[in-house]
């Protein structure tokens, strides 16, 4: 359980307040600068923000030393740069303490196929692929308990269709085990498709928290977005039918 | 596998290092001298050298390697944070400014006050950089090249104003030697660098987590900025003692981390160890160079600079067209 009491940022989060139990994938939509990323990086404890506070299972997350977070979170920050000609076995070796990709997220996002290659020369997509590896992989004994918890920022951005479909899979098979995955996304299609819950940020408030089909409304969309949006419905109802 | 073949060479190495420090001790001398002035000769003269060089190769190497991980530029080098320009300031002023008015300092002085000079520049560089951007490594490198060119600029003032012989000591300074080396000296310096040496080594595995920034190594769980600035003051400590010791030795702090990059890998569990000890064979294999030439010790800078120079070309010509060197966009 992941609680948030009136955070507040300056400039880039007001007043948010949620609860998010464990066991979903939460989607995370709103336009740029919403404040999406801010939230990510305040709820995963790396950002301190000016007031309110965080907790998980309880726990202010304030009181936990940096190596004690390690423990319990996963975070996927935007972008990974480095000046040095690491390849993607240090990387993994580094960051993960991994001599190999664990299976189940090989088979989601196939980092094995450039395993030797220096990080810097892969494409946007590779890296990306890389980068939840990395983030997932020092976390997978809590994954596989279902008390683990992922935040995750724009896991999807680069990836290719498959990819991103595999992902999202992979995603779903852990929330399903128990843990709460967080992650901000752009594709409004695959929020309905495969969030359990979607958070709707603006202008760092939150505008409204729901399951899809009640947080991808065409007129509330519009509005914050900007931009005139038609609801696709059946998709939506479909997917949401199929859910118990 | 790799482990024990990274054992090897690392035993390899410090086999090297105790091979060439006693072929140099017991070089042979003259038959004509005494048995007791030959004893001189190599323990108080030789010894000293030795252990000044093996400290010197050993702090400036390990210092490079870690401030181009915490600066996140693999071509950093202690240079690069002003500590050299600061130690070789205060050694002008002493050697030049000091000199012409008729005050010479006594021995132990120099090195001394070379050191706070040191620490005092590289202090000028922290605030500098905390003011301009919060010690982020951008800030840390601007500020230090803005503080090395002004200390350069005042170093060749007093270059201008400078009479024939003290102008000699100072280049002969500038350019790195081994030869002031003294034995409590020497001790007193390995008393501070070891326990330094030790520290860094002891925490070499929370470098790898530096290696794709900040934000990642504090996702990690390192204890940001806290441990940068630690590091940090491990490096300067590092420089400023063997700035201190044997002047301004050019480019081995540079070269040898970059080159063991290349051959050891970029885990720093063991590039850190191969670098002090790489850096220490290196020193005396210069120091056992500059008594190739009997009769006046050859600068330390103008061996390493030659061998180094042409080495760091065909590195930068092997790694031609990699990522980091290629301009994006």
């Amino acid at each position: 359980m992941l609680h948030a009491d009136s955070i507040c940022l300056a400039q880039r989060l007001r007043e948010i307040s949620l609860t998010l139990a464990g066991g979903r994938c939460v989607h995370l939509i709103g336009p740029n600068g919403a404040g999406k990323s801010s939230l990510l990086s305040v709820l995963a404890g790396v950002l301190t923000p000016d007031s309110g506070q965080v907790s998980y299972n309880q726990i202010p997350l304030d009181s936990l030393s940096p190596a004690d977070l390690t423990a319990i979170r996963g975070y996927q920050a935007q972008g990974l740069h480095t000046a040095f000609s690491l390849t993607v076995a240090d990387v993994m070796a580094f960051f993960a303490g991994q001599q190999r990709c664990p299976d189940v997220l090989n088979q989601a996002l196939e980092i094995d196929l450039f395993w030797s290659r220096p990080f810097n020369q892969l494409s946007g997509g590779e890296q990306r692929r890389v980068h939840l590896a990395m983030t997932l992989a020092p976390l997978l004994t809590q994954l596989n308990a279902g008390n683990g918890l992922l935040l995750l920022d724009e896991p999807m951005q680069g990836l290719d269709i498959r990819h991103q479909h595999s992902l999202l899979a992979l995603l779903q098979y852990f929330a399903k085990r128990g843990n709460l995955i967080v992650m901000s996304c752009h594709d409004l299609a695959l929020s309905a498709r495969f969030a359990d819950e979607v958070l709707l940020l603006d202008q760092g408030q939150l505008v409204k928290q729901g399951k899809p089909a009640d947080t991808l409304n065409a007129s509330l969309l519009s509005e914050v977005f900007a931009c005139p949006l038609d609801v696709f419905q059946p998709v939506v109802r479909q997917i949401d039918q199929s859910r118990p | 596998m790799s482990e024990h073949r990274h054992a090897r060479a690392l035993l390899l190495l410090c086999g090297l290092c105790v091979a060439l420090a006693l072929s140099y001790l017991f070089t042979a001398l003259p038959g004509s001298l005494a048995p007791d002035v030959q004893g001189q000769i190599i323990w108080q003269l030789r010894l000293p050298q030795v252990l000044t060089a093996i400290l010197v190769g050993a702090g400036l190497t390990t210092s490079a390697a870690t401030l181009q991980i915490i600066l996140a530029n693999p071509l950093a080098d202690p240079g690069i944070i002003g500590i050299n320009s600061g130690a070789s300031f205060v050694a002008a002023i002493c050697l030049l400014g000091l000199g012409s008015v008729g005050i010479s300092l006594p021995v132990y002085w120099l090195p001394l006050a070379c050191f706070i000079g040191a620490l005092f520049s590289t202090l000028v560089i922290f605030l500098l950089a905390r003011r301009i951007g919060d010690l982020s490594p951008a800030a840390v490198i601007l500020a230090g090249i803005a503080v090395s060119t002004l200390l350069s600029a005042a170093i060749a003032w007093l270059f201008w104003v400078a009479d024939a012989q003290s102008l000699r000591n100072l280049t002969f300074w500038l350019m790195g030697s081994l030869d002031q080396a003294d034995l409590p000296l020497t001790l007193a310096a390995a008393g501070v660098m070891l326990p330094v040496l030790g520290y860094v080594m002891w925490r070499r595995a929370a470098f790898n987590l530096l290696y794709l920034g900040p934000l990642q190594a504090r996702i990690h769980g390192i204890n940001l900025p806290r441990f940068e600035k630690i590091m940090l003051l491990c490096s300067a400590l590092l420089v400023g003692i063997a700035v201190s010791l044997a002047g301004s030795v050019a480019f081995i702090g540079l070269l040898v981390p970059h080159g063991l990059r290349q051959l050891v890998g970029h885990d720093h569990r063991y590039l850190l160890p191969f670098c002090a000890l790489s850096g220490a064979a290196l020193m005396l294999f210069v120091l056992w160079c500059s008594r190739l030439n009997q009769g006046m010790p050859l600068p330390v800078s103008l061996i390493t600079a030659s061998l180094g120079a042409p080495w760091f070309i065909w590195v930068l010509y092997r790694n031609r067209g990699s990522q980091a060197l290629v301009a994006r966009g």
